[in-house]
């Protein structure tokens, strides 16, 4: 008979190396920044999961001194949500902010968590737009859009306790951003 | 879960962490919605296992005897754990695999079958073989 006790315990300790995670993470982000230039909103789930899944790897990493990465695997999963847990039961929570700035009709509209906002005359005069803007969840999200109109950054920042989180998108000569922001609860 | 169960079938740390990296990547580009996430894990690790499949029955791996690294996997805290180690990647590959999913996963024989694209009763086999092996080998190596 197999002493299946030993054999849990001797099998817990195969893992897979940080490097090795770390590299699909880098794909994953790579294969959504070649895809996701403009997303459709049925696309978003796949975007979001790419942004939301590194920025795992580097805030909940350290929120949890490097072990909740280690065996975390999601087990839910939306296009604003994704939680993921190891094996050790504890939890992350993390929701994604859509944000998007597009020239439209000589118009600049920003889009944060599907609510739209015309902010051409902020950008056209100051060459930036800040404001904040409060998601389904209730979590309140700072945005700030720079440069002009045919070439702006976009730029969500939300706290999660003491912790900020800012994301800032790539910037982009079409205005077409991409972007997310996170927050994390964990539960032991 | 996914690089216990290469790790298992290859018994390489750079080819069980590619099949882990290729089945995660698919993973993300899975269209559909799964049922939950029980049936997520499944479909996970039936794409792993068949990228495991792939990979033993490819000519370069066929052509190649991986570097023995069962020793250096990992870091274990007592004999008893690098004996069972040791034993168990000494098994056949579809029996290693066998041995993960149903001991270590907790799937039954039918289920593990199901991932390993075995029938149940094949599955049921490879265990009693796994099991029989197990135990000479274990015995010998206390003795």
């Amino acid at each position: 008979m197999m002493d299946e006790r030993l054999y849990r315990e001797t099998f817990s300790r195969l893992r897979a190396s940080g490097e090795a995670k770390k590299e699909v993470l880098v794909k994953m982000n790579e294969m959504n920044k070649k895809t996701m230039r403009r997303p459709l909103k049925a696309l978003r789930a796949v975007a979001m999961a790419a942004v939301l899944t590194l920025a795992l790897a580097v805030s909940a990493n350290a929120a949890t001194n490097g072990e909740l990465f280690e065996n975390m695997r999601i087990i839910f999963q939306d296009d604003s949500r994704i939680v993921l847990e190891n094996d050790a039961g504890a939890r992350v929570e993390v929701t994604g902010v859509f944000a998007d700035a597009q020239l439209e009709d000589g118009k600049l509209i920003l889009t944060v968590d599907n609510a739209e906002f015309d902010i051409t005359d902020e950008i056209a005069e100051n060459g930036v737009y800040t404001g904040t803007v409060k998601t389904a969840r209730g979590e309140d999200v700072g945005v700030t859009v720079t440069g002009t109109l045919e070439d702006c950054e976009v730029q969500l920042s939300s706290q999660d306790g003491d912790t900020d989180y800012n994301v800032a998108t790539e910037s982009s000569a079409s205005a077409e951003t991409y972007t997310s922001v996170i927050t994390t609860t964990i539960e032991d | 879960m996914v690089f216990r169960l290469a790790y298992s079938y290859l018994k390489n740390r750079a080819d069980a962490e590619d099949v882990m990296q290729e089945s995660l990547l698919k993973l993300y580009v899975e269209p559909r919605e799964f049922e939950s996430p029980d049936h997520e894990k499944h479909w996970l690790l039936r794409v792993a296992a068949n990228e495991c499949k792939k990979l033993l029955r490819s000519p370069w791996r066929r052509r190649t005897d991986p570097l023995d690294e069962a020793e250096e996997a990992a870091v274990f805290d007592r004999p008893a754990q690098s004996e069972l180690f040791r034993q168990v990647m000494a098994l056949p590959p579809k029996y290693r695999a066998a041995v993960y999913l149903y001991y270590y996963e907790g799937y039954s024989v039918k289920e593990a079958g199901e991932l390993l694209g075995a029938k149940a009763s094949t599955v049921q086999t490879w265990l009693m073989r796994a099991r029989g092996q197990l135990k000479t080998k274990l015995k010998e190596a206390e003795a």
